[in-house]
């Protein structure tokens, strides 16, 4: 009989607290986002479950969380905390995009890096807010961390936030993830607050054909580029261009269809389980989180809002007008905000296909965020 | 006003400065961007320049299937009307 009552404290019914309850609730909240509603499904799902398991409570001594050394948890989230997975997802994303609409029209790049502002700010008004309430402190790293949502790439956040922020990662990573899946409720009441009829009804003019030369080119020389300038960015961007390199060379279709489709598949499964499971109510529940979350909507927003505002200012200067509502696309949130961009586009002009010029933005932005991730990095290192 | 003044000097005063950290970011996420669009804009012709040096190898596959449906439609024209040697 003692041995039952003993079992019986040791189940998660008996050790089950509040923070536990809300947390599995949060979890099954983000399934049925991804089953019901389609939201960014390959990553809510295996967020949602992971947090539902990482919250059932166990006994101590028992190896069993994210946190403790030695679990099986522990060796998978081992990729999130030393940044593993970021990259790897990258080499996919890589080997999957298509880089020609941006080869086509490169001043649409500017977008992409206009709609990094939201990095910026965001990390000023974390360290502002640390100023206003004695238990929300964050440092300059965790505020840079909680910066980066803004660049609206779940990889490059949790890369950043596992080096800058570790304590931080999985309300970062969440919120990351929440907000890309929420593309398309938060960005196109912007667009629309920010750009007159006249402006969402622009017409831009066909992207022309680039040549396989160019396309073979180009993911050699922006790595050069940008990891000359920024080396902190070089893992990231490192594999985002070797991905497309496997792509365009048209010499290695093998690898490409590898990094595009299993490999990408089995580090999007890894990576979101062990980004939920380590949602523990214990370290997740906190006043912090929450202002994670809140700065991180303020982040999406204002990116979003710089890159609408810098099309407008740029059509002050060029003679083939963009549609202002492009900008918006420069947020990475690959292809997402560039759906959003097409559909706002259409409420107008049915006509009118702005989904290929928003994919010069919206790349050009992961490029951006990666970028951004590697200054901050380089910067706060020490 | 003291609260927003106290937000404030915890921007400044972090070590980094929060604000030059933001402004120094913006500057060279642009620099970054900037080089990289330039660099595209002057690539179609600094290719149109290598060309004349080293041929495009699609221009030669694009000649080789002009050849091979001219070829195709000669052995299709004389097995229609019969050669006209």
């Amino acid at each position: 009989m003692d041995i039952l009552s003993q079992f019986i404290e040791t189940t998660g019914f008996a050790q089950m607290t509040w923070g536990n309850a809300i947390m599995i609730i949060v979890g099954i909240v983000f399934i049925s986002l991804a089953v019901i509603k389609d939201y960014e499904p390959l990553l809510l799902l295996p967020i949602g479950f992971g947090a539902v398991v990482g919250n059932i409570p166990f006994v101590a001594n028992m190896a069993l969380g994210v946190y403790d050394d030695g679990s099986v948890l522990n060796y998978i989230y081992f990729g999130v905390r030393q940044g593993v997975f970021p990259p790897l997802i990258f080499l996919g994303i890589g080997a999957m995009t298509d880089f020609s609409t941006m080869l086509s029209n490169p001043k649409l790049i500017l977008l992409g890096a206009a709609a990094q502002i939201g990095i910026f700010l965001t990390l000023i008004g974390a360290l502002f807010l640390g100023g206003l309430f004695e238990n929300l402190t964050f440092g300059i790293k965790e505020a840079a961390a909680i910066g980066i949502i803004g660049g609206a790439d779940g990889p490059t956040s949790i890369f950043l936030a596992s080096k800058l922020a570790p304590d931080l990662l999985g309300a970062i990573a969440i919120a990351a993830y929440s907000y890309m899946a929420l593309v398309p409720v938060i960005q196109p009441p912007i667009m629309r607050l920010l750009t007159t009829k006249k402006e969402r009804l622009i017409r831009m003019k066909a992207p022309r054909e680039v040549s396989k030369r160019e396309k073979v080119i180009f993911p050699i020389a922006a790595f050069l580029i940008s990891a000359l300038v920024v080396p902190g960015a070089l893992a990231l961007l490192g594999m985002l261009f070797l991905g497309n390199l496997l792509k365009e060379s048209c010499v290695t279709e093998r690898l490409a269809q590898t990094a595009r489709t299993s490999m990408i598949d089995i580090v999007t499964i890894l990576l979101g389980f062990s980004v939920g499971a380590s949602t523990q109510a214990s370290n997740f529940l906190t006043g912090k989180s929450l202002c994670i979350f809140g700065l991180g909507a303020t982040a999406f927003c204002v990116a979003t809002a710089g890159g609408v505002l810098f099309a407008k200012f740029m059509n002050l200067f060029l003679k083939d007008k963009i549609n202002p509502l492009v900008g918006a696309a420069g947020v990475s949130a690959v292809p997402d905000s560039a759906r959003v961009v097409q559909m706002v586009g259409q409420q107008e002009d049915p006509d009118n296909f702005l989904l290929m010029h928003a994919m010069a933005p919206n790349v050009a932005g992961v490029i951006g965020s990666a970028i951004a991730a590697g200054i901050l990095w380089s910067i706060l290192v020490n | 006003m003291n609260s927003i003044s106290a937000g404030w000097q915890s921007v400044v005063t972090s070590e980094p400065n929060g604000v030059s950290v933001s402004i120094a970011g913006m500057i060279i996420v642009f620099v970054s961007l900037v080089m990289i669009s330039t660099f595209i804009a002057a690539l179609p012709r600094v290719l149109e320049l290598l060309a004349k040096v080293f041929p495009d190898t699609d221009t030669k596959a694009a000649a080789d299937h002009d050849r091979v449906a001219v070829a195709i439609a000669a052995a299709l024209y004389r097995e229609k009307y019969g050669s006209s040697d």
